[in-house]
């Protein structure tokens, strides 16, 4: 029982670090069809920021990741503009290439400045293990969690009850609507960029402390495509939701399999969800229009 | 004007002649340093000319060609490893390749788009874990050596003209092949699906093939190219093989131009030449393919070959008003 228990205390952990990445890519994807393959880049490029405000210019933890998720917000917003906007009457294939082309600017730009190497991010938070009724947990761990629920319900309380929330809610429903209730579309696609970077930094600085920083972290995206398709990509609930059961579910697999088996599990998992229902566990069924 | 016309597709054709005709018998004048990089070319050209059939004729997304290379180059080399020769190691991975084509063809049937380049970057990435992690077989992360294959007494090792040869005649069959396959019913059937998916659907034809059989071509030419890669470098590096090699392949369809068998070559020679000459950048290699995605995507989505056939169009029209 406690090994389950404790197995399912580091499933939380990995499945909220998910949840917050698979959360930014459903967001743009509800709003603007476009599925963000340099989403995993933002998470490495968030960390980085970690990196660069905490560990280098020596700010205090705080204050660093509140200037990472700035730094976050701006670097999202300048996406739809620069490689997005010429391209808004091109097909999926198009602008799935072309975020796949912003994916490598930003992975090898990091490359150039910061190398190959691995950086650690030190937090004020132990890694210390506590014993609560025979699981053991970590200050770092219970942060991670509780940091990834305050932001994702913090997504879900701005989508509902603010305007702002409201008018982006209104651009997944139609963007001709939209525009005839005078919403600038524009203007809200680009801070709606800038929301989901901001939360793939989140991403980012929650998993520099347990992992460190690298060039290739970008690799996350996999299992956060994995918990977007488990959920559904058309609902944002289904997207945070399946982070957190992809992440528990693969922890599991990891224990009772190897921990390479990971990975591949949740391209499986995505297949299989695909195939048999590709509306995912939450989202509406998709029809086809001739 | 048709005069003209035949006399331009007879210089055409004369300069193809000749081109081909030196590239045949480059190992007799070329040092070895650029015969590799020739060899290059053909390879990646062999992978980029299948990966354009299945993405710019059939329309179907994928983000898969590095796997199937992978499955291609590490099946030779494990099948090598256990004793089986080049000349029949090299087919049954060709043939492994090309079923696990057909089979990720399936969930195009289903979905299209974003999750099918997502179910073909998930393929890439876990064949990639697979490759790095089953260290027994593959030798994981260190990679493995791949003995050079013989025929009868002769040996094709690396940099020698036979290696050459082994790989400028498959490029230049498998470059007719698809010319052939483009020109074909099938090609035709392929340019349907991309145009109207329903409409095909509707006139008869059956996608569940057609969109299997595109996957299978693709899958076939890159795990052709696999095998080569082994025979040209020696050695089989896994990190060769995950997505970052597919966005490479993708670029050179972008630059060169969807949808065309010329296109493809034109973008893997350019491609590999530039990066030759910026070989000094190193790290900034992939940024630079970053930012010609983008640009091309932009400015010029038809890629060069597409783009010179608009300047020849726009020539030829301003000679007629005149």
């Amino acid at each position: 029982m406690t090994e389950i228990l404790q197995l399912l205390i580091s499933g939380l952990i990995l499945g909220g670090i998910y949840s917050l990445i698979a959360l930014g890519m459903a967001m743009i994807y509800k709003a603007s069809d476009v599925v963000n393959f340099a989403q995993g880049e933002f998470v490495m490029v968030g960390a980085y920021f970690g990196i660069v405000f905490h560990m280098i210019l020596g700010i205090l933890f705080p204050l660093a990741f509140l200037l990472s998720l700035v730094a976050g917000f701006v670097l999202g917003m300048l996406i739809p503009r620069f490689p997005l906007r010429p391209l808004i009457q091109a097909s999926p294939f198009t602008i799935i290439v072309a975020t796949l082309g912003v994916g490598l600017i930003l992975k090898n730009g990091i490359r150039l400045i910061f190398e190959d190497n691995l950086y650690s991010l030190s937090t004020p938070f132990s890694k210390a293990p506590i014993d609560v009724a025979g699981i053991l947990m970590t200050q770092l761990g219970l942060f991670i969690v509780g940091v990834s629920i305050f932001f994702t319900v913090f997504t879900f309380v701005f989508f509902t009850y603010t305007k702002k929330g409201k008018a982006w809610r209104a651009l997944a429903q139609s963007h001709l609507g939209a525009l005839v209730v005078g919403i600038d579309i524009k203007k809200e696609l680009t801070l709606l960029w800038g929301a989901s970077a901001a939360l793939a930094t989140v991403g980012g600085l929650l998993i520099a402390p347990l992992y460190g920083a690298h060039p290739e972290m970008g690799f996350i995206i996999l299992p956060a495509f994995c918990a977007c398709i488990l959920g559904g990509f058309s609902s944002m609930v289904g997207a945070a939701a399946g982070g957190f059961i992809l992440g528990v579910t693969q922890t599991f697999a990891a224990a009772y399999t190897s921990a390479a088996a990971k990975d591949i599990f949740a391209f499986v998992l995505m297949i299989v969800v695909i195939l048999v229902r590709p509306q995912g566990l939450f989202g509406k069924p998709i029809t086809r229009r001739v | 004007m048709t005069d003209l016309l035949k006399n331009r597709r007879h210089w055409f054709k004369i300069t193809l002649t000749m081109l081909i005709g030196f590239a045949a018998i480059a190992p007799l004048f070329v040092p070895g340093y650029y015969l590799y990089i020739l060899e290059t070319i053909y390879v990646g050209a062999i992978i980029t000319i299948g990966y354009n059939i299945c993405m710019g004729n059939a329309g179907q997304i994928s983000l898969a060609s590095a796997g199937f290379q992978g499955v291609g180059a590490y099946g030779t080399g494990i099948l090598m490893k256990f004793g089986l020769s080049f000349w029949s190691a090299w087919p049954i991975a060709i043939v492994i390749g090309t079923v696990l084509g057909w089979f990720t063809g399936l969930p195009a049937l289903r979905v299209g788009g974003h999750f099918l380049a997502l179910i073909t970057l998930g393929l890439v990435q876990s064949l990639w874990l697979v490759l790095v992690n089953w260290e027994k077989v593959t030798g994981g992360s260190a990679g493995m050596r791949m003995a050079a294959p013989t025929l009868g007494g002769m040996t094709f090792s690396l940099g020698s003209g036979g290696a050459y040869i082994l790989c400028f005649v498959s490029f230049i069959l498998l470059t007719l092949c698809a010319r052939n396959i483009v020109s074909s019913r099938i090609g035709r059937t392929f340019n349907a699906i991309r145009l109207n998916e329903a409409a095909a659907e509707a006139s008869g034809i059956n996608l569940t093939i057609y969109k299997t059989t595109a996957f299978a071509i693709h899958a076939f030419y890159a795990a052709v190219a696999g095998g080569l890669t082994g025979v040209i470098v020696g050695y089989l590096d896994p990190n060769e093989y995950s997505i970052w090699t597919s966005i490479t392949h993708l670029t050179y369809i972008v630059v060169g131009g969807m949808g065309s068998i010329v296109g493809s070559v034109v973008g893997t020679v350019s491609l590999v030449v530039l990066l030759e000459g910026l070989r000094f950048l190193k790290e900034l290699k992939l940024l630079i393919y970053g930012v010609l995605l983008i640009v091309f995507l932009i400015f010029m989505p038809q890629g060069i070959v597409g783009g010179l056939k608009e300047v020849g169009r726009a020539i030829l029209a301003r000679g007629r008003k005149e």
